[in-house]
């Protein structure tokens, strides 16, 4: 059997526990721990995946090798240079940080302490995102024209941080961060953007986002995140990509393998893989700490996400129009 | 009511005088157009008599509709206006806001009714929609998001010496016009990108995203001409309208029957849905009686025009263009 990379997860809620399922699928990491200031929930996942609950962080550190952040953006700093300073890589959820000053103190701390460090954009392993831009680089559709992507559904109900702008950022830096990340990267660099979204308050009720990219080779992107919809509308993902000889399309509804509706009210859109894309980029991050690799996406990769993210929450605010040299991804 | 044709160039001609022909308040009299042979081949495929003179059918009618080249529009509409007769003009109105304010101001001399084709009005989830926003189903409007795209289209619609531009004159002012009749109001600004061309070897652009706003609200328009060859229906027509307790998708182009034709080898769609052209060249006969209808006018015409040219003026000045 091969050697097995130790993860603990932190945070046991919505995300926790998609890594939870994620690490279970994968043959090269192991779920040890799992810990959560909320005991219940804690207890609830480790009783699932029968892996030991952490009483305190420090408690988890030293059962594992390495730590899954799946806790509020706001609140990841201490994690991070706790789990540094004992030697335990990182992989963080998205966005990096919540300011670009936070994010500066995350180098920092990883610098010192020689640690891997991975940012969740998980938007990069799912397969269907991965086949476009496999079909994208093959010349499939010829030159990009224009890229459209829709993300959204509900406002977050599980948990209240996301509907405090100074906590999470809104929809921006939520939602459309996946597909600023993907595309910037995929289509990118981004020439010129400017941004609309509708709430910056402590107590938002509702949020949607448009984010208009120009990139550097004349492609333009319309990138919508949306929490606007009511809890009842099922989580709705979709991309259109234009091309000098073709269109690729793509909707997470249009191509369900399996859709739930039930009388609970549960109204959900799955696509099973036998490795989810929670797994994949954790299995990723596993073998980067078996062979040395660094990760693909690291610290600087979700320093480029989030500054992009970030220069879109100012253009909605202020309603500012961005042009770059070419030099942001 | 005698109903005349001036020009068969537009791709509407033809949807135009099929409903004229079913519609027993129209008698239909002949089609004048000053390309002779695209003329005489339409007249005989449609059965409509073809005039050589534009006068002698102008003379002969109550009302014309319009369906020449964008550019030709101003000449015609100036030449009906001359007979006295009321005009159905196909959009966009002019090429530019110049054009339009001469043709209105003419037209308004003459005291000759102008109207601007804008058929998409007179769509039942239009009037639907209207309802909705006014019950207050979705709360305060907050933003809106739309697309009207379609597959490149034939002729002079890519020559821009008679089309006067590609998408955005082709495809902005269907959305502007429809906005400014739900939500009774104009918009203030407009900020254009231009894409990378999606068919390179054409003279005019095919690429674009507008940026706009109405009352403060921000108003997205993809207006570009990126339906592919393959694309089983002309183009769509989408609003995504997002209020503060709810969000209305809008899609006028949906209502069709899917066609997987073995005879073609192609997929096609099939549109059950109302003939809004009848329904629109209905509301013109009924202008003509004197009734009110939401048939759009020269006025509404140039107020779409407005924004297109200020899309234009803002892709080169690079900047924001603020309307009056």
């Amino acid at each position: 059997m091969n050697k097995m990379v130790k993860f603990g997860i932190v945070g046991a809620g919505f995300i926790g526990k998609m890594h939870a399922e994620g690490i279970v699928q994968i043959k090269n990491a192991e779920l040890v721990s799992v810990y959560d200031k909320d005991m219940d929930s804690a207890n609830r996942l480790a009783e699932k995946y029968s892996i030991k609950v952490a009483r305190n962080f420090e408690d988890m550190l030293s059962m594992i090798d390495a730590v899954i952040l799946a806790i509020p953006t706001f609140v990841r700093l201490r994690y991070i240079e706790e789990a540094a300073k004992a030697g335990i890589h990182i992989f963080s959820e998205k966005p990096l940080a919540r300011t670009l000053k936070d994010a500066e103190e995350i180098r920092k701390i990883i610098e010192k302490y020689d640690v891997k460090f991975m940012v969740g954009h998980v938007v990069r392993y799912f397969k269907e995102f991965q086949k476009m831009k496999e079909l994208i680089d093959k010349g499939e559709i010829g030159d990009l024209c224009m890229i459209r992507t829709f993300r959204g559904g509900s406002i977050p109900q599980w948990s209240s941080w996301f509907r405090d702008f100074e906590s999470s950022g809104g929809v921006i830096l939520d939602l459309a961060i996946h597909d600023m990340d993907f595309w910037s990267w995929a289509a990118g660099p981004v020439k010129k953007l400017k941004a609309h979204s509708i709430s910056f308050s402590r107590d938002m009720k509702m949020d949607h986002c448009v984010v208009i990219m120009e990139m550097s080779n004349g492609a333009l992107a319309h990138i919508e995140g949306s929490w606007a919809y009511p809890s009842t509308h099922p989580f709705i993902f979709e991309v259109e990509v234009v091309g000098t000889r073709g269109v690729l399309r793509y909707s997470n509804l249009g191509s369900a393998s399996l859709i739930l509706s039930n009388k609970r009210g549960d109204n959900q859109i799955y696509s099973p893989m036998n490795i989810s894309p929670y797994g994949m980029e954790v299995s990723d991050f596993a073998e980067c700490i078996e062979t040395g690799r660094y990760p693909e996406l690291d610290y600087e990769e979700g320093l480029k996400a989030l500054k992009l993210a970030l220069l879109a929450v100012d253009s909605a605010k202020n309603d500012k129009i961005y042009e770059f040299g070419g030099d942001m991804r | 009511m005698k109903i005349g044709f001036i020009s068969a160039a537009h791709v509407h001609t033809s949807a135009y005088v099929r409903v004229v022909k079913a519609d027993s308040n129209f008698e239909p009299i002949g089609l004048y157009d000053e390309d002779v042979k695209r003329g005489k081949g339409f007249s005989a495929e449609h059965d409509i008599e073809f005039f050589n003179d534009v006068d002698e059918l102008l003379s002969n009618v109550d009302c014309v509709v319009i369906t020449s080249e964008n550019v030709n529009h101003k000449k015609d509409v100036l030449k009906a206006a001359e007979h006295g007769i009321p005009i159905l003009c196909e959009k966009p109105l002019s090429t530019n806001v110049e054009d339009a304010e001469v043709m209105l101001s003419t037209c308004k001399g003459e005291k000759v009714p102008l109207y601007s084709a804008f058929p998409v009005r007179f769509h039942p989830a239009i009037a639907d929609l209207i309802q909705r926003l006014n019950r207050k189903e979705i709360g305060k409007i907050r933003m809106i998001v739309t697309t009207n795209r379609g597959q490149i289209p034939p002729g002079w619609f890519i020559d821009p010496l008679l089309s006067g531009g590609g998408s955005i004159m082709d495809h902005v002012v269907h959305v502007v016009d429809l906005l400014r009749y739900v939500l009774k109001s104009e918009f203030g600004e407009v900020l254009a990108f231009k894409g990378k061309n999606i068919h390179p070897d054409i003279e005019v652009e095919d690429n674009a995203l507008l940026d706009l706003k109405m009352k403060g609200i921000p108003v997205t328009l993809d207006c570009s001409w990126s339906r592919p060859k393959s694309w089983p229906i002309w183009g769509d027509l989408t609003m995504r309208i997002v209020g503060e307790e709810g969000v209305i998708d809008v899609d006028l182009f949906s209502q069709n029957i899917i066609d997987y034709s073995n005879k073609t080898e192609r997929i096609h769609m099939i549109d059950w849905g109302e003939d809004l052209d009848r329904l629109m060249l209905r509301a013109f006969y009924q202008e003509l009686i004197g009734k009110k209808t939401i048939l759009a006018t020269g006025e509404d015409g140039l107020k779409a025009i407005e924004v297109v040219e200020a899309a234009y003026e803002s892709i080169k000045r690079n900047e924001r263009v603020l309307l009056r």
